[in-house]
């Protein structure tokens, strides 16, 4: 007993270290959705106020940038309008025939990261506004991310810089897709792949979403190709120009798809086979 | 000791809302280079702080940023490593006379070549637990191995800075 306590008390340091060591290590392997989720819901009551405010003021550093975006997005969308098109038909279409299927609503970012291997954003709205989990996040100048976790006011999302998330894209030209995938380093830059080497793949070509998840709608900018080689015999690597900037995010839209379920159903129903 | 503790923790919450609020949105270099300041706080501790006390600093210190970065687990590994190799690294850098009481670990007392040489290795051990657990693969062994550099030579710029621009005394 004593000759354990001496040891104890000579090699004191190293245990504490290892202790502490093996407790940070589980954190890291253990660490749940569940967990997450809970210490989600701590962060915010003690971090949402203050980095709300902050980032209250920095905002104002984006306000010319962010109104010309705005601008631009009020002019995409008055040129949508029915009463920009003309009619020649002289009559009212009846649009019964068309159901909505995507809703947007709108949200600040409140945190967001670039400089992580796996970044994720966190906005300003939560299950009590709908949003839920796995619903698109864009912005006006394109792909965000994906919602992964919803408390009553917050929502954690998946960034485009993020290391496991591979949303599908496709080459606006000609129609070809494959997974996107973020390098992990530059913030500006994603990697495109299973192109096959056939297709003509040209710089500055748009890359879209492709609509084949659930989650996306076809079409929303993720970027323009900025480089492209062989990458082993059969595809090519694509590199891709992000169209967002996630250095000066700050409002972004939830896009909710409404016929999400019954798209899933159907999917489930092939694999069951 | 006693007025040791309200400066300690001043400055480690000044650390703390620093590296949240301005170094987390820092990096250039292509995203090679990601300054983490906060652990100047355990660089500057006294001389004759335990080192069991540095160990439980250094886990509530990494904790803390991991709370805030939702990294759980990650700065709390690479703190409590650096915590741990600090004392050695002091007892091998010391003067031949050992170090003077009431004197800190700083620019001020040591000079720059002794600080920066210190700084440095634990830096360097910080950033190299926390970039290998972060991307926790080894394919990408070099990329890391070079972000780790990188980092730990901007770090260091930052922090031995500080000591010219904040904590001069």
């Amino acid at each position: 007993m004593r000759s354990l306590l001496r040891f104890l008390v000579r090699y004191h340091q190293f245990i504490l270290f290892l202790i502490l060591e093996i407790f940070a290590l589980i954190l890291v392997g253990q660490f749940n959705s569940f967990q997450r989720a809970k210490i989600f819901k701590m962060k915010h009551r003690i971090q949402g106020g203050l980095e709300q405010r902050f980032e209250k003021f920095t905002q104002y550093f984006h306000l010319e940038q962010e109104n010309e975006d705005l601008v631009h997005e009020n002019v995409r969308l008055y040129n949508l309008l029915p009463s920009s098109y003309y009619n020649p038909l002289a009559k009212d279409l009846i649009d019964s025939s068309l159901v909505q299927k995507y809703v947007y609503v709108e949200a600040s970012v409140i945190s967001n990261s670039t400089n992580k291997q796996f970044n994720f954003l966190i906005i300003d709205k939560g299950s009590k506004q709908g949003v839920a989990p796995e619903m698109a996040v864009v912005c006006s100048r394109g792909i965000v991310g994906v919602v992964k976790e919803c408390s009553d006011n917050y929502s954690s999302v998946v960034s485009v810089l993020n290391k496991e998330f591979f949303p599908n894209a496709m080459i606006q030209r000609n129609g070809y897709f494959g997974s996107m995938a973020w390098g992990g380093l530059n913030y500006r830059k994603s990697v495109l792949k299973e192109i096959p080497l056939h297709v003509n793949v040209q710089e500055g070509d748009t890359i879209i979403t492709s609509g084949h998840s659930t989650v996306f709608p076809k079409g929303i900018l993720i970027g323009t190709v900025a480089s492209y080689e062989n990458y082993d015999g059969n595809y090519y690597r694509i590199e891709v120009d992000l169209s967002t900037d996630f250095k000066n995010l700050s409002h972004v839209m939830v896009i909710k798809n409404l016929m999400r379920e019954e798209q899933i159903k159907l999917q489930e129903g092939l694999q069951d086979d | 000791m006693i007025e040791i503790l309200p400066r300690n923790s001043i400055r480690l919450l000044v650390l703390l809302l620093a590296q949240i609020l301005v170094f987390n949105n820092i990096e250039i270099g292509g995203g090679y280079m990601i300054p983490y300041v906060y652990i100047l706080f355990v660089i500057l501790l006294p001389f004759e702080t335990p080192g069991w006390m540095t160990l439980i600093l250094g886990a509530l210190l990494g904790l803390a940023m991991d709370v805030f970065t939702e990294t759980l687990g990650m700065h709390m590994a690479a703190t409590v490593v650096m915590a741990y190799i600090r004392p050695y690294v002091l007892a091998n850098f010391a003067p031949r006379d050992g170090y003077e009481s009431g004197s800190f670990p700083r620019v001020h007392y040591y000079g720059l070549p002794w600080f920066v040489k210190y700084a440095l290795i634990l830096i360097l051990v910080h950033h190299l637990v926390f970039f290998y657990l972060e991307i926790f693969r080894i394919q990408e062994f070099f990329t890391t191995l070079l972000r780790v550099v990188l980092s730990t030579l901007f770090s260091g710029v930052l922090i031995v800075g500080s000591q010219f621009f904040v904590f001069r005394k």
